[in-house]
């Protein structure tokens, strides 16, 4: 199914600021923005819910610690028991380096898989920017169509007034 | 083909801001799952040594006196090449004087740690009551290797102390040498604690000089050849700063430049 975005090209990060706050009071859709860098207060500018990547991160990095406590623990006390020089099988203390190691090798690895797919990021993928120069020194605000005349109305005028340097309209197939 | 390999490792990245979100996030934990990472890795690395029974070795200071050795030759390592790279890649716009001036500095703190800790080993060998730990310790100092321990104190601790005066961290010529000082001491370091307690331990018997064959001279060789060759390799084909976030902070930059 096809839908109708406005895209608008910028060329100040504070103009872009500026329009997405002014196109949120007016309570239209924003898309998606684009950057050539990170503009660290978007995130509450353009609203939705707080990443879960932190969670995702812990996850894998307990996981980590769990597996690596666990086959130690199997490894000196049940597969292969070894008396060093008569200390228990279940030494947690020679345990800890590993298990730490584990944590790091895992939350970092699952954090940045979990990252890549939740960006939809691969190898070879083919860069689709919606405007040449946002991976270089242009912005750039997408919003969902809020009307039928839009271009011609109120979105045109406020783009404009927050020193929009290309309008235009599409229509897309997906989510882009 | 260059351009294929890059636009195959972009991912298909196009600029979205939630993906930049997403991807502060992950730098940031990423950062916080490395830095107690350096102090993992080095701790393990002197607990191999501290584990054993070896005069010299088995020392409870090992993984802190390793860390901070760690940090000071990494500092170090850093700066040099990054003084060479500077200057041939004409990057002085982005690397500035003043940052150099911040990682001198943090050579300057590291390398008083370094000595605290020299300095704490020493003391305990000698206050502990064993023979064989003091006999181990007054050997480094005056025994057959006593010049590359003194080169050892001389370069990773007193020569940095240069660093207090604003003019030798500014002047990039005197902190380029300190640096390249810093490192052959941190190299000492690691020679001195490995030869000299493996040349003298608890046997005299056992007891033996130290001299390097020529397979040991052609790895560290190698070793030289082959950090150097990556780190070209890396220098000419990959950005060697991270261009986003200099373009971040580019109009800061430019309104201090014009102040």
């Amino acid at each position: 199914m096809s839908r109708r975005i406005i895209v608008a090209g910028f060329a100040e990060e504070d103009d872009l600021r500026r329009a997405v706050r002014a196109v949120r009071e007016r309570g239209w859709t924003i898309d998606d923005a684009y950057a050539p860098y990170a503009l660290h207060d978007l995130e509450a500018l353009l609203g939705g819910r707080r990443s879960r990547l932190p969670v995702t991160c812990f996850v894998c990095g307990a996981a980590g610690v769990g597996l690596a406590l666990g086959f130690q623990f199997w490894a000196t006390t049940r597969s292969w028991p070894l008396n060093v020089g008569g200390r228990p099988w279940n030494s947690l203390a020679a345990f800890v380096p590993v298990a730490f190691e584990s944590m790091v090798l895992l939350g970092g690895f699952g954090l940045v898989f979990a990252w890549l797919v939740r960006c939809r990021l691969y190898p070879g993928k083919k860069a689709l920017p919606p405007l040449d120069g946002v991976t270089d020194d242009r912005f750039a605000l997408l919003i969902d169509d809020p009307g039928p005349a839009a271009l011609a109305g109120d979105v045109r005028r406020v783009l404009e007034e927050c020193h929009a340097i290309s309008l235009e309209e599409r229509e897309v197939e997906a989510p882009p | 083909m260059y351009r294929r390999l890059v636009a195959f490792f972009g991912l298909g990245w196009n600029g979205s801001c939630r993906t930049w979100l997403r991807y502060e996030v992950v730098y940031l934990l990423l950062a916080g799952l490395a830095t107690p990472l350096v102090v993992s890795v080095h701790s393990v690395v002197s607990a191999d040594f501290a584990a054993t029974l070896v005069p010299g070795w088995h020392a409870t200071i090992f993984p802190p006196y390793f860390v901070t050795g760690a940090i000071l030759s990494g500092m170090a390592m850093v700066l040099t090449l990054m003084l060479l790279a500077r200057k041939a890649m004409r990057m002085e716009d982005y690397i500035t004087p003043r940052h150099i001036e911040a990682m001198t500095k943090l050579v300057l703190a590291t390398s008083c740690l370094v000595g605290l800790s020299y300095a704490i080993e020493f003391f305990s060998a000698l206050y502990v009551g064993n023979r064989y730990e003091s006999f181990t310790f007054l050997n480094r100092a005056l025994g057959p290797l006593g010049w590359g321990y003194w080169i050892m104190v001389a370069c990773n601790v007193l020569v940095p102390q240069l660093f207090w005066f604003g003019r030798v961290r500014r002047r990039l010529l005197a902190v380029f040498v300190i640096c390249i000082l810093v490192n052959v001491g941190m190299w000492f370091e690691r020679f001195i604690i490995i030869v000299s307690s493996l040349e003298r331990d608890f046997l005299p018997s056992s007891w033996s000089g130290y001299a390097p064959t020529w397979i040991e001279l052609a790895t560290l060789a190698g070793s030289f050849g082959l950090f150097f060759t990556c780190f070209l390799v890396f220098c000419r084909f990959l950005p060697v700063i991270a261009m986003a976030e200099v373009k971040a902070v580019v109009h800061e930059g430019h309104s201090e430049a014009q102040a």
